[in-house]
């Protein structure tokens, strides 16, 4: 204050200035004898969380006390840090309407920077006030420790450790799933996002670490978003044309209403498997059984039964006794520090991420202060990265259990993942082994028997070569068809053909013959030349006789000559013949008739004696053998 | 060791006023790239702000002199110009912060000045997010005409011409989207109207028919990208008869106005006849540039500095830019705004005071008079070009909108029928035709050749039949 009225412009003289500058070094002088007389230099370390709004996991109140517990007993540690004092300022990271804001928080960073000099910054925790922040420390190679933070991007800033989850562990967890059931092709994310001022697109950020680490292991990834308004039928079609392997990250309700539409449309869910992303376990909170398909209305059953092909993927509880203390004396601390009541959530593993990080901080410092020359007063802050690399790829007790820290400074964190039993929801886990570790007695549910196949036998669209050989192709249909239209019309043809040459025949009448190509038998040559053969009695009458072979039966018939053919003539006395169609038909048929007993076809003749020379005669018919 | 660079800090300011006698003293930083391809680069402005300065220390048309201190400071890479800012405000913080220009970088040092009640004066900054002056940017003064502003031209013209829908044509870089903040003017501004957009990548081929394609839904078509871009749309909209009144196209090319217009559809390819004739239906939004005498004075000296800078080889450089001009304008507009301020008492740490009273005024800048609006935005003038010779394809300034008063003006080489929609009413062109490919269309036709060639023997075959029953009918010739 002092400093800026003494360059406020309306009267300068000297002597204020030399006032001013001896207050200036009185003002010096003070804070180093403050530290004196404490005989302890004070640490600052600069917290920036969002102050009232507990709907975040990193809210001031439900992270504070951690802080300020892990500060006490690192002071009280005369081992760790001595002759130095933690103490912890902190600035918020909300706007004015209390949520999150990347605008605000960089604010804060650089007034706690100007107006403390912070040997550390601790926060923030939402991703877009981290991203401003964590550049400024970068900037000013100032450790950034915080258990917030959890979006991917942050892993390219040198000044940052993470010491509670992040989604690039998630990533490596959804990694290690493939791997297991050997899904090593494809993979389908879907997520909710909003792009609104507030939103801190938790799911984008979320869904963010399994596209990348996929990608990087060459596994293909579809995405796609949901607004707030949800076509669920679409959302539907859309996972039916482009994945079996399903990661999804959005609300309950979204979950529920995907899957009930699922069930409704009748898609085989054995051959599906949705991994849900719900890290803090909202939905699964509370009484046992764990029913999250429950809503008590008329589509719970095709919940309960879409929800078997539903695995959920939270973060994991840590187990050890320490952290349940830790949690209880949180409880208290933050009822009385703030009239704040925290409750058994997840949440907390962050207060425990944070309250570490302050405990991996300290060590870090004192060890790279022990490196340094000891005695000198006050001690200088050290380079930022010198720090920044003791905490990374490190290992250490801490509150929920070991943290390890990996060679990118992010901390190894266990999952949880949750399948639906008979009775009652399954826990597998996954740690820092990097393993699948089954709870005792539990085993993955598939509906469908065995995990199912990441990509359908004949893909998404149906064009997989190996499943066309076994369905006809278009060109074989084209085949198929025209052979068999060809075949139609070669029967088609065949029948007018014969039809028409039928109908020819019918039309030519070839049984007909004329009356005059028929020579009146003449007797003489009977004798001579067949009957004499044929040993015809030639009494009675000038008819020639045909004898039949059977019984010595003569039976007399006239006969003529047809083209040198013997034929017998039989006169039908019939005045008129109706040439119908049967008739025609008949002596069609009479003339094909083939017999191996007849020598000759025998074949009907008929022809009209010339209308106008003996109109009076009846026509004759006349059979030729 | 912070306390001994305050100790100098503080000693500099102390002996500063000593040496200028009365004057006050004003420490800029000024936030501009070194890299001579931007226009608003560190070389080219900063003869500008010296040519200011020195008409300020001379006192001109002010009682109280004020002693600039220019501190250049480059904001190439980026959160250059922010971390500058912090490292250097740890010792003292400045009056007035100039620049920077780009987006990004200028949105957080805006916040930083705003925070700490620096006054900011910036010939950039145009993006429509940096008009909440109420929080964020409460400091920030726009010296150069906003990208809203801009689209005022397009309201008014949307608005005379009854033109009803919109398209977006705009070339997204993903770093400086200096084309995606423009046209994001327009999307800001006329929300009223139906309007879809297209993004172009840069550096991605373009695929004309599938942006012919978006144009369908469109009245009119407003561009913002590369010129050599620009004319193969052009082209492809003209082969596909969408020119000649069918849409009304525009471009927006706001600062290196002067490298546009006569000739730009000239490539010397065989395009270029066709170019021309597309070129016949494009309308350019560009500043409206009005000169008045002292300008020449300071353009020369722009371009005399330019050339000593060595900087004189590209193509705008021989005039004096808006960037140019706003930064010396904006030197001029704080030292009346300061000058009143103290007038009433307050200091020039007091940048709310300040910075309220640069805006709402109008004050006579180097190129002609600079009107600052209530929300601290510069009104600006735009004119539109259009092709008036299409012989010579030459264009010329048809129409003018002047952002003070928010009027159109129509000049005399204005043809009204070239603002016409002309077919309104008509269905788009014909919708493709559905194809179900090759391998259906020949099945189809196979089986129905089949079935038709089938049928007609059948037919045949049964009128051949009946032909012969009739004639077999006709055999009862045994009639005697």
């Amino acid at each position: 204050m002092k400093l800026r009225e003494a360059t406020r412009p309306a009267l300068v003289i000297m002597a204020s200035w030399f006032f001013t500058v001896l207050l200036f070094q009185l003002a010096e002088a003070s804070l180093s004898s403050d530290n004196a007389t404490g005989d302890l230099q004070n640490v600052t370390l600069a917290a920036i969380l969002p102050l009232t709004n507990t709907d975040y996991p990193w809210a001031w109140p439900r992270v504070a006390p951690a802080l300020y517990r892990a500060v006490n007993s690192v002071n009280s540690d005369p081992h760790l840090l001595p002759g130095l004092k933690l103490q912890l300022v902190h600035g918020s990271s909300e706007n004015r309407e209390g949520f999150c804001s990347d605008s605000a928080a960089p604010l804060v960073a650089v007034d706690l920077k100007l107006s403390h000099d912070p040997w550390a910054f601790i926060g923030p925790g939402c991703d877009y006030s981290s991203s401003p922040v964590a550049r400024f420390t970068t900037h000013w190679d100032v450790p950034m420790v915080t258990a917030g933070a959890r979006a991917d991007g942050f892993s390219t800033f040198a000044a940052v450790t993470n010491t509670g989850p992040t989604h690039k562990k998630l990533g490596e967890l959804s990694l290690k799933i493939q791997e297991t059931f050997g899904w090593n092709r494809h993979a389908m994310l879907i997520f909710s996002d909003n792009k609104d001022d507030n939103d801190e697109r938790t799911c984008y950020f979320a869904v963010e670490g399994l596209y990348t680490l996929l990608k990087k292991h060459n596994i293909t990834v579809f995405d796609y978003f949901i607004e707030s308004d949800v076509n669920y039928k679409d959302v539907v079609q859309i996972i039916q044309k482009n994945g079996r392997v399903v990661y999804l990250c959005c609300s309950w309700d979204n979950l529920r209403n995907l899957m009930v539409q699922f069930w409704k449309e009748g898609v085989d869910l054995e051959n599906y498997v949705f991994f849900f992303i719900d890290l803090f376990a909202e939905g699964l909170g509370g009484e046992q059984p764990v029913t999250p398909w429950f809503r008590g209305d008329q589509d719970d059953y095709a919940a309960q039964q879409a929800f078997r092909s539903v695995k959920v993927l939270t973060y994991l509880e840590p187990q050890n006794a320490e952290y349940h203390q830790f949690v209880e004396t949180l409880k208290k601390d933050a009822e009385k520090m703030f009239n704040f009541t925290i409750k058994d959530s997840l949440y907390n593993l962050i207060a425990g991420g944070f309250y570490d990080g302050v405990m991996l901080y300290s060590q870090a410092l004192n060890e790279t202060l022990s490196k340094h020359k000891p005695g000198q007063r006050p001690v200088p802050r050290p380079k930022g990265d010198m720090v920044t690399q003791r905490m990374w790829n490190r290992t250490f007790r801490g509150v929920m259990g070991t943290v390890e820290m990996d060679e990118f400074g992010d901390r190894e964190i266990d999952f949880a993942l949750w399948d639906m039993t008979e009775r009652r929801n399954l826990k597998t886990l996954w740690n820092s082994i990097k393993q699948l570790v089954l709870q005792k007695g539990l085993d993955f549910q598939w509906p469908g028997g065995s995990p199912p196949l990441e990509v359908p036998e004949c893909g998404f669209k149906n064009d997989n070569p190996a499943c066309l050989t076994r369905t006809v192709t278009m060109h074989q249909m084209v085949a198929i068809v025209i052979c068999f239209v060809f075949v139609i019309i070669v029967t088609i043809t065949i029948f007018i053909y014969r039809k028409l040459k039928l109908e020819s025949e019918l039309a030519a009448q070839l049984w007909r013959v004329s009356w005059d190509d028929i020579q009146m038998s003449n007797l003489d040559k009977v004798l001579r030349r067949a009957c004499s053969r044929l040993t015809m009695s030639l009494k009675g009458s000038n008819y020639g006789s045909l004898m039949t072979m059977e019984g010595n039966l003569q039976i007399y018939t006239k006969t003529g000559y047809y083209k040198g053919n013997l034929v017998a003539i039989k006169y039908i006395n019939k005045k008129r013949i109706e040439l119908t169609r049967n008739v025609l038909f008949e002596l069609k048929h009479m003339r094909d008739v083939h017999n191996e007993h007849l020598t000759a076809s025998s074949a009907p003749a008929l022809t009209p004696q010339t209308c106008a020379s003996s109109p009076s005669t009846a026509p004759e018919a006349a059979f030729r053998t | 060791m912070p306390s001994c660079t305050r100790l100098c800090a503080l000693l500099l300011t102390l002996l500063d006023p000593v040496l200028s006698g009365r004057a006050e003293d004003i420490d800029v930083v000024v936030f501009l790239p070194q890299n001579n391809s931007f226009l608003f680069s560190s070389a080219r402005v900063a003869p500008a702000l010296r040519y200011a300065q020195r008409r300020l220390e001379a006192g001109e048309g002010n009682s109280s002199v004020f002693h600039f201190h220019l501190h250049f400071h480059s904001s190439d890479s980026p959160n250059e110009a922010l971390f500058a800012l912090v490292d250097r405000s740890c010792a003292r913080k400045p009056d007035l912060i100039l620049g920077p220009v780009r987006e990004y970088e200028a949105a957080g040092v805006a916040r930083l000045a705003s925070h700490w009640n620096i006054p900011m004066i910036s010939a950039g900054a145009l993006a429509a997010g940096f008009g909440d002056k109420n929080s964020e940017f409460s400091q920030l003064t726009r010296i150069a005409p906003q990208y809203v502003k801009m689209a005022e031209t397009f309201s008014a013209l949307f608005e005379r011409f009854g033109w009803r829908s919109a398209l977006l044509l705009y070339e997204e870089d993903k770093q400086e989207r200096n084309c995606y903040f423009t046209l994001e003017g327009v999307y800001h501004l006329m929300s009223e109207y139906p309007i879809s957009q297209f993004p172009v990548l840069e550096g991605v081929p373009l695929h004309v028919d599938e942006i012919v394609d978006s144009m369908n839904d469109s009245e009119v078509v407003i561009m913002c990208m590369g010129a050599d871009r620009i004319r193969s749309i052009m082209l492809a909209a003209h082969r596909h008869q969408l020119t000649r009144g069918r849409k009304i196209f525009f471009s927006i090319e706001l600062f290196n106005a002067s490298t546009y217009g006569d000739g730009s559809w000239r490539r010397n390819d065989e395009h270029d006849s066709e170019a021309k004739q597309a070129y016949a239906s494009l309308n350019t939004v560009t500043l409206l540039r009005t000169v008045k005498p002292e300008f020449e004075n300071f353009s020369l000296e722009m371009k005399s500095s330019a050339e000593k800078e060595g900087i004189y080889d590209c193509k705008d450089c021989g005039s004096v830019n808006m960037f140019v001009e706003g930064f010396h304008d904006a030197m001029l507009l704080y030292a009346i705004a300061l000058h009143e301020a103290m007038k009433h008492g307050y200091s020039k740490k007091n940048g709310t005071e300040v910075t309220s009273r640069m805006w709402n005024r109008t004050i006579e800048g180097i190129a002609g008079q600079v009107s600052i609006d209530t929300n601290g935005d510069r009104n600006g003038d735009f004119s539109v070009m259009a092709m008036t010779d299409v012989e010579a394809g030459t264009f010329e300034m048809v129409a003018n909108y002047f952002g003070v008063n928010r009027t159109l003006e129509l000049l005399p080489s204005f043809r009204a029928e070239r603002f016409t929609l002309k077919e309104r009413h008509e269905a788009s062109p014909l919708p493709p035709e559905k194809s179900c490919g090759l391998g259906v269309s020949a099945l189809t036709g196979v089986i129905v050749g089949a079935v038709l060639g089938a049928g007609m023997l059948i037919a045949f075959n049964f009128f051949r039949k009946k032909l012969q029953d009739y004639h077999l009918a006709a055999h009862a010739w045994q009639r005697a």
